[in-house]
């Protein structure tokens, strides 16, 4: 049978085996009854196991394995991760047995990605004002809220409220899922016969759109969790699973949300602000700040910090915003706001990066902390699978990458939103001066010796 | 519109209702888990001297505990002089890996003063197992050091927040069944959000 192509994707993987799966009872059941079990014993281990975090596997398994590795889930998968989530199989029993299915407040419709994007910052924020991640307890309290959090809304509220509108990593991973190399989509021949709309509305074989997506119209993968119950429902076929070039999405974006770019360029800021922290420098740093503020208190001295980290990347994007609005003679902000989702591929390359050093120089420590668990001891061990220097070599490719991801993007947002403007160049090259300039402080950055995590 | 009041005063109501009862039952539950047994008091004699300590919490567990000392001589009078106070871990055997978390290690964190003839002040550990206590002081003829080891258990998570936590989604779970009662007995209409 010759596979069905898709006008505008490449190769349905839909036809074939993962269809076969998606459509089965098994999917996502296989992935994520092991995932809850993980999390029950890293709950476990963060509030009751050792205090320490060079003891803990919870702390291990979250910071060391889990945060570095869902940047690289997300470009493979998009936003997989969120069907298989600990917190969405939580949001799913509570409202199994004691929801009330109430409509999403309109508030939370609106206002929702604003109330993510600032409680992301807020808990980076957190995190070093009170040492979360290098705290087992810190990790298993912030864990716990979250539960809580989860619990309390899929209570009240229809489908996953949590996942789509206060998830704190929704912001994240539905920006890098843009970015993204996976796409699924439903056919619109198809669709436009179909009465039942039954991957919405939920049919016999499974529950609607968990996500409130309606496959038909959707043309991101910014909130799709590819849980596959549209493909379980449908009974047209309709929906294709197809590989893409990864940042493709971000190309053709043509309504720009500010708050989606907003926490794009935020995020810039913040990986500055974990990669300084971890350096020599960052001490320099903290006592300037002492001496300008005539305090030593970390609490005031990281914030301002913290608020400059920031701003820096918001204002840089400021810059060639006025100009490219001056020339095309529309709205600094929505400008801005087009633009600012040409920086998702460096944030994506900089978190990466970041993290890699975490994954790769401490990585052995989740094994070692899951040993200890039987009551084995390692002893006199390193915890890291790669040299510093060959995990700086790959920080460097990373973040070169990331940046010609991003010039690319630039010019291709430039050409469908401009395309009969004649100066396009002088539209777009403001935007590529200052994404050279920001890969260039990512590999200053990286190339400065870091500390490890928790 | 009627629908719609009706659940926003439901939420006012239960919202009240939560805040109260957490900060009660929050409260007394996590009061009730920490057992104070501070009458009996912890001695130690040595040369001569005997210290007497009365820690907030017995045994020892990690996170901040205060603590009063008194200092006795031979005679049984108490001693109102300068002194020293140290702690430090004892450390096992076995060199555990390294690299993950070695940057972080917290010191302990200590601190006393002396009110009249009784020295009072808390310590803060971060790490369970055995720790070495010393007070040195000088009596007027000699340096006099005194070692001591207590065991320190590790104190578990903060029931406070936990029951606190756990409270909150019951009330959410006593408010949603409420709702729904409404709803079936046609108290409430919701309209449907597709």
């Amino acid at each position: 049978m010759q596979p069905q192509i898709n006008k505008d994707n490449g190769k349905n993987l839909l036809n074939g085996y993962l269809g076969s799966f998606m459509k089965s009872k098994w999917f996502p059941g296989i992935f994520t009854w092991p995932v809850m079990l993980v999390f029950a014993i890293i709950i476990y281990q963060t509030l009751w196991g050792p205090r320490s975090a060079h003891d803990n596997f919870g702390t291990a398994m979250t910071w060391i394995l889990w945060w570095p590795l869902i940047p690289l889930i997300f470009l493979l998968l998009g936003r997989f991760w969120c069907a298989v989530c600990p917190f969405a199989t939580i949001s799913d029993l509570a409202q199994e047995y004691f929801g009330a299915n109430l409509p999403v407040p309109r508030f939370l419709r609106k206002y929702g990605i604003w109330i993510i994007d600032a409680t992301f910052i807020l808990i980076t924020w957190a995190d070093h004002v009170f040492g979360i991640v290098e705290s087992p307890r810190g990790s298993g309290y912030l864990l716990m809220l979250l539960f809580t959090g989860v619990v309390i809304t899929s209570i009240f509220f229809e489908r996953r409220t949590w996942c789509r509108y206060l998830c704190f990593l929704g912001g994240l991973s539905g920006n890098y899922a843009r970015a993204g190399m996976l796409e699924l989509r439903a056919t619109s021949e198809k669709c436009k016969a179909c009465k039942s709309q039954s991957c919405f509305k939920g049919g016999e074989n499974a529950p609607g759109c968990p996500m409130f997506e309606f496959p038909k119209v959707m043309d991101t993968n910014a909130r799709c969790n590819l849980c596959g119950y549209c493909v379980k429902n449908c009974p047209n076929d309709s929906i294709t699973l197809s590989m893409r070039p990864a940042t493709k999405e971000l190309w053709s974006i043509r309504k720009p949300h500010l708050e989606e770019a907003f926490l794009a360029i935020v995020i810039m800021g913040i990986v500055f602000v974990q990669n300084i922290t971890m350096l020599d420098i960052w001490q320099p740093i903290l006592s300037f700040l002492e001496h300008l503020t005539g305090t030593n208190n970390y609490f005031v001295t990281f914030t301002i910090a913290f608020s400059v980290a920031m701003a820096l990347p918001i204002l840089f994007m400021l810059i060639p915003a006025a100009i490219s609005a001056y020339l095309t003679k529309e709205s600094i902000w929505r400008n801005f706001a087009l633009f600012g989702y040409a920086v998702i591929p460096l944030d994506l390359a900089g978190h990466l990066a970041h993290n890699l050093f975490h994954l790769l120089a401490e990585g052995l420590a989740v094994l070692y902390t899951g040993l200890a668990l039987f009551g084995i001891e390692v002893v006199n061990q390193s915890p890291a699978i790669l040299e510093t220097s060959s995990i700086q070599m790959m920080q460097y490719i990373l973040v070169i990458l990331g940046t010609f991801g991003s010039i690319f993007t630039i010019v291709k947002l430039a050409k469908t939103n401009y395309g009969e403007v004649t100066n396009k160049i002088f539209i777009s090259l403001p935007y590529i001066v200052v994404m050279i300039i920001l890969g260039i402080i990512n590999l200053v950055l990286f190339y400065l010796p870091m500390a490890h995590r928790v | 519109m009627g629908g719609n009041l009706t659940v926003r005063k439901l939420f006012y109501t239960f919202f009240l209702l939560a805040v109260f009862s957490l900060v009660g039952i929050g409260t007394a539950l996590a009061d009730g888990s920490h057992n104070s047994n501070a009458k009996e008091p912890y001695i130690i004699e040595k040369d001569g001297y005997k210290i007497e300590l009365f820690f907030d919490n017995i045994p020892l567990k990690t996170g901040k505990t205060s603590f009063n000392m008194s200092i006795f001589d031979k005679d049984l009078n108490k001693l109102i002089i300068p002194i020293v106070f140290n702690l430090e871990k004892v450390e096992g055997n076995v060199k555990k890996s390294e690299g993950h978390g070695e940057s972080h290690q917290k010191e302990p964190h200590f601190n006393i003063s002396q009110n009249a003839d009784v020295y009072g002040g808390f310590i803060d550990i971060t790490e369970k197992g055995d720790w070495n206590f010393n007070v040195t002081f000088n009596d007027g003829i000699k340096v006099v050091s005194i070692d001591f080891m207590m065991e320190v258990a590790d104190s578990g998570p903060n029931l406070k927040l936990l029951v606190l936590m756990g409270n909150s989604m019951v009330l959410s779970m006593v408010a949603a069944a409420v709702i729904k009662k409404k709803r079936e007995t046609g108290g409430i209409y919701f309209a449907a959000s597709n």
